[in-house]
């Protein structure tokens, strides 16, 4: 059973397709990248998966559970987590603070315990006061902790997004174009992050446009075009895929 | 009920709901393209009906005259609204709203003060009235039907051309329309004027039937907004049938249950704001998180 | 400003406030503060909902609700004032969950936009329907009393109003600090990251509506017994605009302190400009341009130098 099913998965707005009769399987630790022209309906598959669609026709499974009918924090509650394509995240928070709210669906003692300052309470906060300290850590981020958000160099705020769903603990990651946009010295430090994430046993799904990142950190990739699943299979396979040039070529011609 | 009553309240419906329908829709351009929420515009109606009284009853010309005058007006006033208020507030959806409402808040008061309570009335533009077999409606009904219509297809038409699909460019997605060569400054600039346009007109039209008071800025306000509500935003059909519907609903009303009428209508209409919140036809517009 | 010297000037201005009856003669005075803390308590509810980046134009309605709860209550049924009172503020909370629930899920636009529906609803109701009194209103409500003491001085209802206040301030302060109130600043700050984040908006924002017009039911109550009679023309949405610019005026990233400045002002500034009721409508819009252009941060934003203004660049089309 793979992690993330997707069966004959639709969205339709109005008479427009944006995604059609889509089959795709995500096994546990894998890193799967999404890829496809402007327009092919990748991001819309992301916010499907997500709960910020609602599904038109098809069947999402997540670890064997149909997740349709599931809003997004509950999808999130799961072990769903994602970034957006636009970095979207508490711009007048500092970087630390960012994280830490994050954590929000993590807390077990209970409202009552908080108002009343009890130990346990007090513990937990320390408890997640350092875990959020981790993660920007382990991001490379900690130096940055005070910072306001609004305030971060693109590439740092796409970093932060990561930062930001990795709070949540998610098994399933969704990342939307993590790397686009920064220079060479950020891609490649992001990617291998995103490789280390991986070790540490997470799966990640991947929507990117930077086809050497793409094609040197994922493990399989699938390829969308109008909404259609056109070519699945290994980068070396999709490298060659006459059909998947043809869609890029078009695209650029037109 | 026998016919002639029948005829004559469907008559006030269908006149009163193409006067909301003016009016909302001149309201729903400026929300949707331009994302201001004007509270001011009953204040536009309200003034394009005294704009009327002025133009007929003080410079003694003739309705026409009035029905430009007022249109043209109000189409100046709000850009003025827009240039020089709305253009400089910093801070989003919110501060806009207050200043449209600031700006309404003065309006209206200085009309009470000037004006005072009394209606200023003009002389009917049509006299007399119709009738078909047993039913007897008064022409100057007659006439907002025909002018509420007139306008209506008016801008439906408009709509059409190159200026409205300009608009609706902007209201899908300024960015992309920019990259059509669509100048946002003066689409702005143009639906602004189009929208306080029509609630002026709309006010010249059902001047000579209700006259100018100072306070119905403030009463069809409401309306418009029932309308939006239930009609669904950014869907001028759906403002246009959700219009009507309240008109009517409102006219039969009142014939029935008097001074309850009001109340009537909020509880139809209680009922689809909870079943479909996003209104009849339109898609909710939201605010972008 | 330290936390320590924070709380000891918190201090300090609520132990002036308690001794400004003994040094104040004028009632007239002591009835505007009255009114300033009531419609404290209100613009608070509305920075509670601004918070959660709703904006709500029914505050009005709800106090109304709260107001002729409490009223009808007593009058008819003899109920005790100290039980309507609370009970006026559930009714409240109710008529919001009743209203609200279904809007909340359409989006904040068509939220504000029923809020305003809402609070026109309810004066009209209340006006229309005999029960309620119609557009005379109720009269004959009874001063509160326990046991023996009466409130009748202006004294009196001042301490009370200010014990209203001062719970509403810590109720709200306590959640703020609580992760309740994290939700509530993630939610404003981007509502589609705190959903993913696991945080369900949907509820938090019903939440904070339903607290907002609780306490506004609970100073109806209290409204109803000081003025001893209840006019529906009282709670027309103007009042409910009136709200939004109290916090607008104080500032709206101060969601407490905000509402209490912006009411003060709007109370005062008619009596110190001697402004007639005619005129006020047109001083306060011109009060609220200038504000809007020149400093939408509010005044609190002029004392702080580090403020920063919540609610930001929502919309650029302007024109």
């Amino acid at each position: 059973m793979a992690l993330l099913e997707i069966r004959s998965l639709s969205k339709y707005f109005g008479g427009l397709a944006a995604v059609s009769e889509l089959d795709m399987d995500v096994s546990e630790s894998e890193i799967l990248g999404l890829i496809g022209p402007n327009g092919a309906g990748k991001t819309s598959v992301f916010n499907l998966i997500s709960g910020f669609f609602p599904v038109t026709r098809g069947e999402v499974r997540f670890k064997g559970e149909a997740i349709n009918h599931l809003k997004p924090h509950e999808r999130a509650k799961r072990g769903i987590g994602r970034t957006f394509q636009q970095s979207v995240l508490f711009m007048g928070s500092s970087v630390f603070e960012n994280v830490f709210t994050g954590f929000h669906m993590s807390y077990k003692t209970g409202l009552l315990q908080q108002f009343l300052h009890t130990g346990a309470a007090r513990q937990e906060e320390s408890a997640v006061k350092l875990e959020t300290l981790e993660i920007l850590d382990f991001m490379g981020m900690a130096h940055l902790n005070e910072e306001v958000a609004a305030n971060l160099s693109h590439g740092h705020q796409r970093i932060l997004s990561i930062c930001v769903a990795l709070a949540s603990n998610p098994r399933l990651l969704l990342l939307d174009e993590p790397v686009t946009g920064m220079n060479r010295a950020e891609t490649s430090n992001t990617i291998e992050l995103i490789r280390q994430l991986r070790e540490r046993g997470r799966t990640i799904v991947l929507v990117e446009h930077d086809m050497k990142a793409v094609m040197g950190l994922c493990d399989r990739i699938v390829v969308l075009n109008y909404g259609k699943k056109i070519a699945e299979g290994l980068p070396d396979e999709i490298k060659k895929n006459k059909e998947v040039i043809g869609a890029y070529l078009g695209k650029e011609g037109a | 009920m026998d016919l002639s009553l029948f005829f004559q309240c469907l008559v006030n419906g269908l006149a009163l709901g193409g006067i909301y329908a003016l009016v909302a829709s001149g309201f729903t351009l400026v929300l949707g393209t331009m994302r201001i929420f004007n509270f001011a515009q009953g204040e536009f109606y309200m003034l394009g009906a005294f704009v009327t009284f002025g133009v007929c009853e003080v410079l003694n010309l003739n309705y026409f005259a009035a029905l430009v005058g007022a249109f043209l007006t109000m189409a100046l006033l709000g850009v003025i609204l827009q240039r020089f208020v709305i253009r400089y507030t910093y801070g989003g959806f919110f501060h806009t709203v207050l200043a449209t409402i600031a700006f309404s808040m003065i309006v209206q008061q200085t009309a009470v003060i000037t004006f005072g309570k009394t209606d200023r009335f003009i002389s009917p533009v049509v006299k007399g009235r119709m009738q078909i077999g047993e039913v007897i409606v008064s022409n100057d009904k007659l006439l907002l039907i025909f002018l509420g219509a007139a306008l209506i297809i008016l801008l439906y038409y408009f709509m059409k051309l190159k200026v409205g699909k300009a608009m609706r460019a902007v209201t899908e997605d300024q960015e992309v329309a920019g990259l059509q060569g669509i100048n946002s400054r003066r689409i702005f600039t143009i639906t602004m004027a189009l929208g306080c346009g029509l609630a002026g007109i709309a006010g010249a039209v059902i001047a000579p039937v209700l006259g100018a008071t100072a306070g119905m800025g403030h009463g069809i306000f409401i309306k418009i907004l029932l309308v939006i509500i239930i009609g669904g935003m950014g869907s001028m059909p759906g403002a246009l049938l959700a219009a009507l519907l309240i008109g009517l609903i409102e006219s039969f009303g009142y014939q029935f249950i008097g001074g309850y009428n009001e109340l009537l209508l909020l509880c139809c209409l209680m009922p689809l704001l909870f079943l479909r919140p996003g209104g009849l036809l339109g898609r909710p517009l939201a605010i972008p998180e | 400003m330290t936390s320590h010297m924070k709380r000891l000037a918190v201090l300090g201005i609520l132990t002036l406030f308690i001794l400004i009856p003994l040094f104040v003669r004028s009632d007239y005075f002591l009835h505007l503060l009255i009114y300033t803390s009531m419609y404290s308590i209100l613009g608070m509810g509305f920075s509670i909902m601004w918070k959660n980046r709703l904006i709500t134009c029914g505050q009005a309605g709800f106090w109304a609700v709260g107001a002729y709860t409490s009223a009808m209550l007593v009058t008819r049924t003899g109920l005790s004032f100290w039980l309507a009172l609370p009970i006026s503020g559930m009714a409240s909370a109710l008529f919001a969950l009743f209203i609200f629930s279904a809007a909340l899920r359409a989006g904040p636009l068509i939220f504000f936009m029923i809020s305003l529906v809402s609070s026109f609803i309810v004066m009209e109701v209340l006006g229309t329907v005999e029960f309620f009194g119609g557009w005379e209103g109720l009269m004959g409500i009874p001063r509160p009393s326990i046991g023996s003491f009466v409130f009748l001085s202006k004294t009196s209802f001042f301490y009370f109003v200010l014990a209203l206040l001062v719970l509403n301030i810590i109720a709200y302060y306590a959640l703020y600090k609580s992760r309740i109130g994290r939700a509530w600043t993630a939610i404003g700050s981007s509502a589609r990251l705190a959903e993913v984040q696991g945080i369900n908006v949907y509820r938090y924002r019903l939440a904070a509506t339903v607290i907002a017009c609780f306490f506004a039911g609970v100073v109806g109550a209290f409204y109803a017994h000081y003025q001893t009679m209840l006019v529906p023309n009282t709670f027309s949405f103007l009042l409910s605009i009136y709200v939004q610019m109290f916090a607008l005026i104080g500032g709206l990233g101060y969601f407490i302190a905000g509402p209490i400045v912006g009411a003060g002002v709007m109370v005062f500034l008619p009596e110190l400009l001697r402004v007639t009721e005619q005129f006020q409508p047109i001083v306060f819009g011109i009060l609220i341009i200038f504000i809007v252009i020149f400093l939408p941060g509010g005044i609190l934003s002029i004392t702080d130098r580090f403020s920063r203004l919540i609610g930001g660049d929502l919309f650029r089309r302007r024109g």
